[in-house]
This record gives C-alpha cells, sequence and structure tokens, in this order.
C-alpha cells in the first residue's frame, strides 16, 4: 500500500490513534550508533500516495515513538540522549519539540501511550528503568526500578488500564500494577535477553515474548511457570512481537533476521515455526512494527534499509 | 552459561551521565559527506558544535528543572493518578526557575528562530492541548542553549558510515569488520569522549542482541573491532552503562586493535588485499568462518533451515563462489598496492570501464549516498549472485564501502595523510607490541575463560549449600529452618540429584493398558485437551511437557517395581512427606495394577503437591476412568485444571463433583445447561451458591467455590470462600496453600505469607507451599530470601522446572551472581 523513505535508519513506525494511514516514524542515523535522529510523520491515502505531514530533526538517534491517545497532534520520541520529545505537529516546525522530558540516565527506547487513562505515558530506558510520564506534570510521576539490565520495551495492558510489562535484557519480564510498589510478577521468560513483549488484546492474562534465542514465547500471567507455547520465530533476535488488534491469536514479529510474519497462534503450526505469511521486502532489520487499529489487517514495518511500508497482511507490501 | 551470567552482572544501577550533551559533529560531519540529509534550519539549530573534551561548547544538558509554569500548568487535574502518591515537586527549583523566567529568557533562546515563536509555541500548545486558556508560559520546555554550528575544518574527513555498516555487516556473514581500515587519526581526534562513549556502548548493547548465541566474548569482539576501526581506545573512556564493561573487554580490544594497527594505512588495494588475506587466513575471519558453520550448518542450529531464507542460500553458495577471497585477490592483482598515484589511475580506468555497470547497481544500492567507482571484478562478482538480498545488502554495502572509502581518500589528500597515518600506526603498534605479553590472544583468552566452567559445575553443590548458610547468615531465617535446608539439600537431594536429573523420564503405556486409554481418550476427546497443552514446551519443561497431552510419564527406574505392598508404602511415604519416593511407590502400584484408583488418586495428589499439575492431571485421569465418580477425584481434577488454566475443564469437573453428591445431584440436575459457552463458569458457580445455601457446613462445597472464583478471577469472593472453608476444617494444610495463592494473585503478598507458613506449619514437606512463598517473597521484592524458599522447594522436588526458572531470577535480583552460574550450568545439564 505504500512505502516511505526515511533519511536515515528507521527504527519505529506506529499508526495515528485518530487518523487512518497517518504513520509516525522515528529514525537515527548510522544505525543508531551515533549521529542524529529525525521524527517523521507520513499519510499515506489508500491509493499509496504519500506525503510528508512533518518532519523534526533531533541531536541523537530516535528509537521510537508513540501518539497521544487524547489529541491528535501530539507525539513523543525516545531518544538516545535518554530525553522524550513531544511535538505537536499543529504547530509549525519552529515551535517543535513543545516539551521535552530528561529523565532517564542512557538511551531511551520504548514509549507506550496508555489508550485508556489518556493522560498517561511509559517510557523505558537502557538505564534499566521505565518511567509513568502525563503531559500535564512537569518531571516523570513514578520510576520503576528493579531491572538489571537494559528496559527495551514497555506495553500497557488493554484491558487494565493501571497494569502494563517491561522487557528486558536481564532475561526477564515484569508485569506492574500502578496501585502496587514492586512489580506484580517477575517472569523469567528467556534464557537471553527478551527484547519485546505484548499483550494479547482479548485476554488480559495473555502475553507474548520475543529474545534473542530467536523465539517467540506466549505466556499466562496466572501461570508463569511455563509457556503456553514456544514459537521458533526468526533465524535472528526478535525484535518485536505485536498482537493484532483485530483477532486473538494472531501475532507479528519482526527480526535482526529482516523479516515480518504473521503466526496464529491457535495454529498447531506455530509451534513447529510455520508463520500464516513471511514478509522479507526488507534488505536490512526489520526493527519497527504497528498494525492499524483504525483498519483491520493493515500493518507497518520499519527497518534499517532507510523505508516503512504499509500493507495490507492478506497480501504482500508493494512499493 | 557464562555470557549469561556476565550479562546480569553488572547489576548495580548506571552511572550518571557526563553531562555531556550529544555532540553531532560527527553526525553532521556525516550527513555532509553523504549528501544525503538535507540539513533543515531546525536540524542546524538543533545541532550544537562539538561538545567534545576540549570543552569548546557548553554542556547541553536536556531537560530543565521542574518548573513553576508547568506546575501551574499541571494543577490539580494533572496528577488524577489514584494510588500514586503526591505528585514529586520541587518547590525550590520551582522558585528559582520563576525569577529566571522574570529575568527574561536567557540569550540562546533568541538564537532558536525568534522569541515568538518559542514563546508562542507552549502557550499555543497549551490552550490546543488543555482547551483553556492558561496563563503565559516561558520556553520552558524548549531547547537547550545551542552553540553555534562548528565550522568543518578544511576537507571533509572520512565517513564514518561504513565503519557502523561494517560492523552491522559482520553479523550477517563472514566479512571482516575491519576491512575498510582504521580511521584516519585526524578525524578520530574530532570524537568528542562523549560520542566515544555512545559508539561503545551501543555497539556494545547491539552486538550482544546480534551475537547472542555466540557469547558477551564474541560480541565484545566484534565491537572491539568496530572501535579500533574508529581509533577509540576503550581504556580511555569513562565507564557509563556499567553492564557494557568488563575487564576482558579491554583485552579483546586490545587483539582488536592489534591486528588494526599491524596494517598500514589504507590505499584501497592494500585494503582489498589485506581483505582478501584477512579472509584466507586472517584471524577474524577464521572466527567467522566457525559462527558461520555453526549457526548455518545442520547441526545444533537454532535457525531453521527453513525460514533462513537468503542466509542458506548465500551458505549454498559460498563454495561455488568463494567471494571476498577471490575478488579482493582479483583485485590487488589488477591494481597495485605500492604507489597510490598508481592506485588511484587504475581505479579511475575502472570507473570509466564500469560506468555502465555502475548505473545498474545505484538502483540496488539502497543507501543515501551515491554510488562511486568500483571495479570491474567487483561487480562481475555481484553480477553472478542471484540472490537479491545479497546482491542489494551485505554485498553492496561492501562494494559502496569500499567505493566510498576510494574517494573519500582522494578528497581528503591522502598523500598528506599517509605518512601521518603511518607514523601514528606504527606508534600505535609499538604501544600495542609492548602490552601484548600481558594480554594475550583474544581466541586463548577465551579458552581460558571457558576452562573454569567444569570445575565450577561439579563444586556447584557445595557452592549452593554455602550460598544457603550465608542466605541463613544474612536473612536472620530460624536456625533451624535453615539447618534443615542445608542438610536436606545436602544430604537428601544433592547426591543423587545430579543424576536423576539427567535421566530423562519416558513415556510408558502400560501394555495391556491401550484398550482402557483409548476408551479414556473417546471419552474426554483429545480435542478438548489440546487447548491446556498448547504446543510442547522446548527444553524448559523437560520431558514430561514433550509427552502426549494427558498421558502420564512414568519415571525410568523404579526399585519399587514388582514390591507387592508398594501402595502402603507410598502411603506410608506420603504420610512422612517424601514425595518423590511415594511417587514411585504409587507408580509401580499402578504398573501393577492400572485399574486401581485409589492409587491413582494418590499419586495425582502427591504430583499436586510437588507443584506438578500435569502429571496430577494424568494421574487423576487414570483414577477418574477406574472410577468415575469418585468425587475427591473430581474436586482434585477440578483443582489441577484451574491451577493449568483449562477453564472449561476444570468447570466440567467441579459440575461433575456436584453431580456425584448425593445430597446436590437434584440441584445439578435442575439448573440445566448453561445458556452458552461464555457463561458456562457464572452458570455453576451460582448452581455451588445454591448448594452451599443449602447445606452451608460442607465445606468441601466452600473449597470448590473458592476455586471457582478464582477461576473466573474474582479473587475477593474466593478469599472468602476458602475462609469459611477453613473455619470447618483448620487443618487442612493444602486449603491454606490455596488462600495463600489466592491472596498473592489478588496482590496481597503479604497476606499471603502468613498463609502459607501456616500450611508449612501443617505439613513442613509441602513443596508447593515453599515455592509459592519464595513467589511471594520475590513480589515483595525480598529476593534473597525468596532464593532461600525455592532452594527448599527443589530440595523436595529437584524436577520442579519452573522453579529453577523462578530461582535464577531470584538469584539475578538478589545480585548473586555466582550461584547463579551454577544454577544455569546445572538447568542446562
Amino acid at each position: 500500500m505504500g512505502r516511505c523513505r526515511t533519511a536515515f535508519n528507521a527504527y519505529s513506525v506506529k499508526f495515528s490513534p485518530f487518523y487512518e494511514g497517518r504513520i509516525a516514524v522515528a529514525t537515527a542515523q548510522n544505525f543508531g550508533i551515533i549521529g542524529n535522529g529525525k521524527q517523521h510523520v507520513f499519510e499515506i491515502a489508500p491509493n499509496g500516495a504519500l506525503h510528508e505531514v512533518a518532519q523534526y530533526d533531533t541531536q541523537d538517534g530516535l528509537y521510537d515513538c508513540a501518539w497521544s491517545e487524547a489529541n491528535e497532534n501530539i507525539l513523543v520520541s525516545a531518544s538516545g540522549d535518554g530525553s522524550i520529545k513531544v511535538y505537536d505537529t499543529a504547530l509549525p516546525p519552529a515551535a517543535n519539540p513543545v516539551r521535552g522530558f530528561k529523565e532517564h540516565k542512557h538511551e531511551c527506547c520504548s514509549l507506550a501511550w496508555n489508550p485508556a487513562r489518556r493522560d498517561l505515558f511509559l517510557s523505558s530506558s537502557w538505564d534499566d528503568t521505565a518511567r509513568l510520564w502525563s503531559l500535564a506534570a512537569p518531571t516523570s510521576l513514578r520510576t520503576f526500578a528493579g531491572h538489571t539490565y537494559c528496559v527495551y520495551h514497555v506495553a500497557w495492558n488493554p484491558r487494565e488500564p493501571d497494569v502494563f510489562l517491561t522487557a528486558s535484557g536481564d532475561t526477564t519480564v515484569r508485569v506492574w500494577d500502578l496501585r502496587q510498589p514492586a512489580p506484580s510478577l517477575v517472569l523469567p521468560a528467556h534464557g537471553y535477553e527478551v527484547l519485546a513483549a505484548d499483550w494479547c488484546k482479548y485476554d488480559d492474562c495473555m502475553l507474548a515474548t520475543g529474545s534473542v534465542d530467536k523465539s517467540i514465547k506466549l505466556w499466562d500471567v496466572r501461570m508463569p511457570g511455563r509457556e503456553r507455547l514456544v514459537i521458533p520465530a526468526h533465524s535472528y533476535a526478535v525484535r518485536r512481537v505485536l498482537f493484532s488488534p483485530h483477532a486473538p491469536s494472531l501475532l507479528l514479529s519482526c527480526s535482526y533476521d529482516m523479516t515480518v510474519k504473521l503466526w496464529d497462534t491457535a495454529s498447531p503450526q506455530a509451534a513447529q515455526g510455520l508463520p500464516v505469511r513471511s514478509w522479507d521486502h526488507h534488505s536490512e532489520f526489520a526493527v519497527g512494527l504497528d498494525a492499524s487499529t483504525l483498519r483491520e489487517g493493515v500493518v507497518a514495518s520499519a527497518g534499517w534499509d532507510e523505508s516503512v511500508w504499509v500493507w495490507d497482511q492478506r497480501g504482500f507490501p508493494t512499493p | 552459561m557464562s555470557s549469561l551470567r556476565d550479562l546480569v552482572a553488572g547489576s548495580d544501577m548506571c552511572t550518571p551521565s557526563d553531562g555531556a550533551g550529544p555532540s553531532n559533529a560527527l553526525g553532521s560531519l556525516v550527513n555532509t559527506l553523504l549528501g544525503g540529509a538535507g540539513k533543515t534550519q531546525e536540524q542546524l539549530r538543533e545541532l550544537p558544535g562539538a561538545a567534545g573534551p576540549s570543552g569548546a561548547g557548553p554542556s547541553t544538558s536536556f531537560a530543565p528543572p521542574p518548573s513553576a509554569a508547568e506546575l501551574a500548568l499541571a494543577g490539580g487535574a494533572g496528577m488524577q493518578v489514584p494510588g500514586l502518591g503526591p505528585p514529586r515537586l520541587n518547590h525550590a527549583a520551582a522558585e528559582s526557575f520563576m525569577q529566571s523566567l522574570h529575568a527574561g529568557p536567557p540569550p540562546q533562546f533568541q538564537q532558536l528562530g525568534g522569541p515568538a515563536a518559542a514563546g508562542a509555541a507552549p502557550a499555543e500548545w497549551d490552550a490546543i492541548f488543555h482547551g483553556q486558556d492558561s496563563r503565559p508560559m516561558g520556553p520552558t520546555a524548549l531547547l537547550p542553549p545551542q552553540p553555534p554550528p562548528m565550522g568543518l575544518p578544511g576537507a571533509p574527513p572520512p565517513l564514518l558510515a561504513p565503519h557502523f555498516q561494517a560492523f552491522i555487516r559482520s553479523a550477517l556473514g563472514p566479512s571482516p569488520s575491519s576491512a575498510s581500515g582504521p580511521l584516519p587519526p585526524e578525524l578520530a581526534a574530532q570524537l568528542s569522549v562523549a560520542d566515544k562513549v555512545r559508539i561503545r556502548d551501543r555497539s556494545t548493547i547491539m552486538a550482544r542482541q546480534l551475537y547472542a548465541d555466540q557469547g558477551d566474548q564474541f560480541a565484545d569482539a566484534q565491537v572491539s573491532h568496530l572501535l579500533s576501526s574508529l581509533r577509540i581506545d576503550p581504556r580511555e573512556l569513562p565507564a557509563q552503562l556499567s553492564h557494557a564493561h568488563h575487564a576482558d573487554w579491554h583485552e579483546a580490544w586490545r587483539a582488536g586493535a592489534t591486528a588494526a594497527a599491524a596494517r598500514p594505512h589504507p590505499s584501497v588495494a592494500a585494503e582489498l588485499a589485506a581483505a582478501g588475506a584477512a579472509a584466507a587466513a586472517g584471524q577474524i575471519p577464521a572466527q567467522w568462518d566457525a559462527v558461520w558453520e555453526q549457526r548455518h550448518g545442520p547441526a545444533g542450529s537454532l535457525a531453521r533451515p527453513a525460514s533462513t531464507g537468503w542466509a542458506s542460500e548465500f551458505a549454498a553458495q559460498q563454495p561455488q563462489q568463494p567471494q571476498p577471497a577471490a575478488w579482493a585477490a582479483e583485485f590487488a592483482a589488477a591494481a597495485p598496492a605500492s604507489a597510490w598515484a598508481e592506485d588511484f589511475a587504475a581505479q579511475e580506468k575502472q570507473a570509466q570501464a564500469t560506468a555502465a555497470e555502475q548505473a545498474d547497481q545505484s538502483q540496488a544500492e539502497r543507501s543515501g549516498g551515491d554510488p562511486r567507482a568500483t571495479s570491474a571484478a567487483l561487480a562481475e562478482v555481484l553480477g553472478r549472485s542471484d540472490n537479491p538480498k545479497m546482491r542489494n545488502s551485505r554485498f553492496m554495502q561492501f562494494v559502496s564501502k569500499m567505493s566510498r572509502g576510494e574517494l573519500t581518500f582522494q578528497d581528503n589528500k591522502v598523500v598528506e595523510s599517509t605518512p601521518q597515518a603511518a607514523a601514528w600506526a606504527a606508534e600505535f603498534g609499538g604501544q600495542q607490541q609492548q602490552q601484548r605479553p600481558a594480554g594475550g590472544s583474544w581466541a586463548a583468552e577465551f579458552a581460558q575463560q571457558q576452562a573454569p566452567v567444569g570445575p565450577r559445575q561439579q563444586d556447584w553443590v557445595d557452592e549452593f549449600a554455602r550460598g544457603v548458610a550465608d542466605l541463613r547468615l544474612d536473612e536472620g531465617l530460624d536456625a533451624g529452618t535453615a539447618e534443615q535446608l542445608e542438610a536436606a539439600w545436602r544430604a537428601g537431594e544433592a547426591a543423587t540429584w545430579a543424576q536423576e536429573f539427567n535421566q530423562m523420564p519416558y513415556v510408558v503405556v502400560p501394555q495391556g493398558d491401550e484398550k482402557q486409554y483409548e476408551e479414556w481418550e473417546r471419552i474426554y476427546g483429545q480435542g478438548a485437551f489440546e487447548d491446556s497443552f498448547a504446543g510442547p514446551s522446548m527444553g524448559a519443561a523437560g520431558a514430561a511437557a514433550a509427552a502426549a497431552p494427558g498421558e502420564y510419564v512414568f519415571s525410568e527406574h523404579n526399585p519399587f517395581l514388582g514390591n507387592p505392598d508398594a501402595q502402603q508404602k507410598g502411603k506410608e511415604l506420603f504420610r512422612q512427606g517424601i514425595l518423590s519416593e511415594a511417587a514411585l511407590a504409587l507408580e509401580a502400584e499402578v504398573r501393577a495394577h492400572p485399574n486401581n484408583a485409589e492409587a491413582w488418586r494418590l499419586l495425582g495428589t502427591v504430583h499436586a503437591e510437588n507443584d506438578d499439575d500435569r502429571q496430577a492431571i494424568a494421574a487423576m485421569m487414570r483414577a477418574h476412568s477406574a472410577d468415575p465418580s469418585n468425587p475427591e477425584v473430581l474436586l482434585a481434577l477440578g483443582v489441577s485444571h484451574t491451577n493449568e488454566l483449562s477453564q472449561e475443564q476444570a468447570v466440567s469437573h467441579l459440575r461433575a463433583w456436584l453431580a456425584a453428591q448425593p445430597a446436590y445431584r437434584q440441584l445439578e440436575a435442575a439448573a440445566g445447561q448453561a445458556p452458552d459457552s461464555s457463561q458456562r463458569l457464572s452458570h455453576v458457580i451460582r448452581m455451588f451458591e445454591a448448594a452451599s445455601a443449602s447445606a452451608p457446613s460442607d465445606p468441601e462445597l466452600h473449597v470448590a467455590l473458592g476455586v471457582l472464583h478464582h477461576l473466573g478471577r474474582k479473587y475477593d469472593n474466593a478469599v472468602a470462600a476458602f475462609e469459611r472453608a477453613l473455619q470447618l476444617r483448620p487443618g487442612d494444610y493444602s486449603l491454606w496453600n490455596k488462600l495463600g495463592a489466592t491472596l498473592a494473585n489478588n496482590a496481597r503478598s503479604g497476606q499471603a505469607l502468613a498463609a502459607y507458613q501456616k500450611a508449612l506449619d501443617l505439613k513442613p514437606n509441602y513443596m508447593r507451599a515453599w515455592t509459592n512463598l519464595g513467589i511471594s517473597y520475590a513480589n515483595l521484592g525480598d529476593y534473597p530470601r525468596s532464593a532461600a524458599y525455592y532452594v527448599r522447594a527443589l530440595g523436595l522436588n529437584a524436577g520442579a522446572e519452573h522453579v529453577w526458572a523462578y530461582l535464577r531470577t531470584s538469584l539475578a535480583c538478589a545480585g548473586h551472581m555466582e550461584l547463579m552460574g551454577a544454577v544455569e550450568g546445572k538447568d542446562l545439564g
């Protein structure tokens, strides 16, 4: 359905929760190792026509971005310098970023906006913590410490607005509750670093984890001792996992093996590593992934080949 | 596994950053050189000059302190997060910021596109965002003070990008990552310390993700190649991300630096020749070949050949086209390496000859830089490659890197820089030579690192016991408990544990029992069980998990086989709490008498107490098929299925339990079926509530009701039901455990501790309660104590894989890395 070119290596893509076809893309120069970043906003028409809505430059690479669930023009970006930038696409570029939060001591790598309590969002960082923010507050509302290595990913539970998970290089996934001082659950999910995790949108106890051990595992938080399913998913580290917003058992993943795959976790084939679909349109590591909540089946991926693709998961990406 | 240990070894919090903001001297250089990134006004103002070690630019620490304006903006409604406690507002900081506001914006802000824009933006944003007109706000969250962009001195220095590309590429194939040659020193000097730290830390984190299966040592070696090609000496850099730095890492760097320094400053041909030579004989590619084979070879590979696609294709092509060596040699032959002038001329000629091919390739080439001259030999090799991914990605990268390298050196007055670089290289080499004896080669060191693992594993039992003893001292555990714990560990289990652990039990389908098995299958339907056993677990869950769903897995060596009193012995052992032995005795009994429902039931109970619900279910199913109306079996099945989160099975068994009681049969029959499957649980709950209203003194009803509420995640109701049952039956240890688990699931871990403790007072060898205590302590953040409880639980049932996993986590969180290595090693055994 469309492809966007970016100047730098694309790290993350997110569909706007308000506008069909509008995507935010976070990018970083030199694979995010050193250099600048750019936050792009693109609009893709159903016919594939593409125009850039906004572009913001940053001093350091951007690793992730997230749309506000409260205001259709607001988005936040996670920067390699640990800061979080707030952009308002309704304002001229010179007025952006409208805010900056700098509390993380190291690279900020993941952002997640609470879909239910729309004033809250979370960030996670290589400084081993996650932080809770509100645009209405000058500082972070809370810091979630306890992981012993980089926290690569945060994700809100789709049903419980107080509950979220963090995935860390310390090999665990933790489930937190804003009402609790400590994690409600420490899930030793893999034998290796866990780079990604996501909640099932239809079962608030179900989550998926992706690890550098190349596998995806499915867990029920009520039974943390044993995974429900292991998918030998990729031939390199699994970079992102994402449950479909429209089907309880469909799961997307992308990997350093450059592929994006769609899994049916209810199918016995998943355990054998047989995806429903496998796409290899990226020529570099595929690191960003999102699925549109507004149009069923529309997915997007971002890669270090400086490209972002949007397509229908029943077909194949076309430029 | 040492890599895992290393991975989490840096468990202390990160040191704060050095305060130097991101310097983009480098970024803008790369932009300029690549010509790909058109710089906008915003970018220029965003980019400070060199905030390097010379302190040329002011620190660009980003966030302003909590500002008064923002506080005002937040107002009362801003903090509507219940349970978070009072907002963390710093009034002193706010006040000082107010003062600074009155004093007017600092001059730097006015450079940022004018005061009007800076002032207007937040107000406008504020209005939009809050839909109200709040008072004007200063540029609180705008940009930091910016120094003017740094002027680029003289000709642009060479690109950095190829080095990073080589680094990233190196994950995907056996290309020597330092092939582009070290960065000239004058450019390396432009990298600030902060930049170098950033490069080191980020590439380290990334490399560990990419090379997880090779271990940290290997990953760090790759980073060291990158760093040495950029002339970054990690020993000169401050520690930042504590995860990233180990002593061995510096050694790895040293080895890489030595290799890099041994090469002369690169002329392209020499570089190609060096790459070719390295590919043929060098130490790095040799490692690579090994890794490559390991990854993509048929044996022991985590990757599935079917899905690797391009990778396996590439591997298949390798023998036919010994590419790197061949083309490099070819190229070296075509372009004499001796003099730069000749070199240049040869390249020019080749560039003309291949201009047409270049045009084709430039399309395939995906990076922002324009493709430059490359050699006919390269183009030919590429033309032969069938795999578009290889052509576009790894190889094209290599080629474009090379071609850019040429131009870089032409633009960069190579004639001038070469002698300088050579001198530097020599100096550097000399330096390295001196250090070499101390350092040794990476490989040797790695081998040494690996060596101690063996003995360590042998000692791990002792070590573990010592650890437990330490825990006793640390935690002030009840001395008797700890001693008992240690003794149990040493005497009871440790001797036989390793053996036992390695003997994978195999599935025994007793002879003459198939018929019954089939019948059972028919009754309960294989399909119904697929939900609860969704997919076989790999590795960690062991042999039991690999067995077919619902199949009971017998232990292999059973001293009780043939013992006519096995059931009696099993009961006795069960009573004494020696569960593993009890299970063996009961297994012997049911193998002799497959229709002994009572023995199967006892066996299921033993497994349930040992926290193995799959086996418990399998045994109970056999008991059930032998005696379909035994209420105890039905209740146990309901509980075990609840533990396994198999709601449907749990509900149907509990309903069957109700139907099996004469007192409630009427009620059950009258209730009929739930209108649809989604209401099945609530329907059965209503049934039980009606039953317990008619017979409030039946504890079993309360237990079943508690289980059902637990299943429906109505934990408060479940707690109430279990408490009612406990009033009627206070001596039931498993009931206390159920209460504890329900409290814990209701985020009341503190209260759960007391309930578990009560269960253990009643039955000290109750493995499940020990495990649950460990979980609760872990949830409360008391990891050392939780580890102690897990060890206790494992002492009772060392085969509980999930408890090993919990233990690993707790040890990691408690900082007991040395113990964790032992656990990990054992686990893999």
